[in-house]
């Protein structure tokens, strides 16, 4: 949401950080379209929720490997 | 030997004074890095507290916390968040009251019975998993659970609640099994050789013991969830009016009257600016968040009420 009041959207991509109305995150397009989306709408705002839910997944399994690999020399309890 | 061990002595000495400048020189530095970076780590969060102070105040006051939006427009002087603030703590207690158990009762499982066991490393994972969903996969959730239900395009409080608890109970459960696990063995040990039954171990021992970090936990999970704008914006609405009924209509949140205050943005006033203020919206915006802050604060003294009548006498 933070990045949704800061960013000025933009429908394409690109690698241009610091240029202006370029970019958009997946939550702040779900955020910004929901409300007037319906049908097939809804249904791809959701899809694209779905792809954010499986990065977040992804990174959690590799921190979760991480950890447990170097859980041996943890002095912790 | 005395002779030796007064030699070493004197060498020491020696060694330490001719050192003395150099480690009086280090421990200043080292004193004046680390106040040093306590204050760059303070300067946000007073710069933070300042400005919405600052900019909260000009419009905060009774009748801010008094009347709703309906039939406010423009830029008349008028209006308030009464039926955000509502909102919010509907909402937000309906989520505590569903997570705050389930969320107690699996971090007792996790660390009095299921030690280590099969279950125990699955719901660990799980709620691992559940920590890491963005806020709006939870809205989306909600959203499409209760659309089952309610047909397209419902929006209620309770689907604002669902979704904030969705968020909160892992939450929950992370804070609450680590105070668990922080709570000594020998009490539990005594506690057995009494005779006393595990269940009753755990009530009257185990949970008077950390009650302070689990309320800590809990209200930890509560300022966690009371500031997500996204899935209440898609589950609970907007809407102008106060509406108490968590199970029908659309519900006014604190993060989503923030946001929808910012979005309208200043006024176009005109020639005829009498009654007209260009930037009622935007302080709208800011005096909302102060609330917002406030209610965390005021939720945190009531947590240390508690704290200081339920945990057990020390002396």
């Amino acid at each position: 949401m933070a990045v949704l009041m800061i960013l000025s959207p933009g429908l394409g991509f690109s690698f241009q950080i610091f240029d202006a109305g370029r970019h958009q995150t997946i939550a702040a397009n779900i955020a910004a379209k929901f409300p007037e989306s319906t049908g097939l709408a809804i249904n791809t705002l959701i899809a694209t929720g779905l792809a954010l839910f499986v990065i977040t997944l992804v990174v959690n399994m590799v921190a979760r490997a991480i950890v447990s690999r170097r859980r041996d020399f943890s002095g912790a309890d | 030997m005395s002779s030796t061990s007064t030699a070493d002595r004197a060498a020491v000495e020696a060694m330490l004074a001719g050192d003395a400048k150099r480690r009086e020189r280090t421990d200043r530095v080292m004193t004046a890095l680390i106040w040093l970076a306590f204050a760059l780590a303070v300067v946000p969060l007073i710069s933070l507290l300042w400005t919405v102070a600052s900019h909260g105040s000009v419009r905060f006051g009774i009748d801010f916390l008094s009347y709703s939006m309906r039939n406010v427009f423009g830029g008349m002087d008028a209006g308030g968040a009464h039926h955000a603030i509502t909102g919010t703590l509907l909402i937000t207690f309906a989520a505590a009251l569903t997570s705050v158990p389930i969320g107690l009762l699996v971090a007792i499982y996790l660390v009095e019975y299921g030690r280590n066991t099969a279950l125990a490393r699955a719901v660990t994972f799980f709620v691992d998993v559940m920590t890491g969903i963005p806020s709006i996969v939870a809205g989306l959730f909600a959203v499409a659970v209760f659309v089952i239900f309610g047909g397209p395009g419902v929006r209620l409080g309770i689907m604002g609640a669902a979704a904030l608890s969705l968020l909160m109970t892992p939450v929950v459960v992370r804070s609450c099994e680590e105070m668990l696990r922080l709570v000594p063995n020998e009490l539990r040990e005594a506690s057995y050789a009494l005779g006393v039954p595990k269940w009753l171990t755990i009530v009257k021992v185990v949970l008077r013991t950390s009650v302070a970090g689990l309320t800590t936990g809990v209200l930890l999970a509560i300022a966690r969830v009371i500031g997500e704008t996204a899935p209440l914006l898609m589950a609970a609405g907007l809407t102008a009016s106060i509406n108490t009924n968590l199970f029908d209509g659309r519900m006014m949140t604190l993060p989503v009257f923030i946001y929808d205050q910012y979005r309208q943005g200043p006024v176009p006033c005109g020639a005829a600016a009498g009654e007209c203020l260009a930037g009622v919206n935007i302080d709208r915006a800011w005096a909302g968040a102060l609330t917002l802050i406030l209610i965390v604060v005021i939720l945190g003294l009531l947590g240390r009420l508690v704290t200081r009548l339920f945990a057990p006498k020390l002396r």
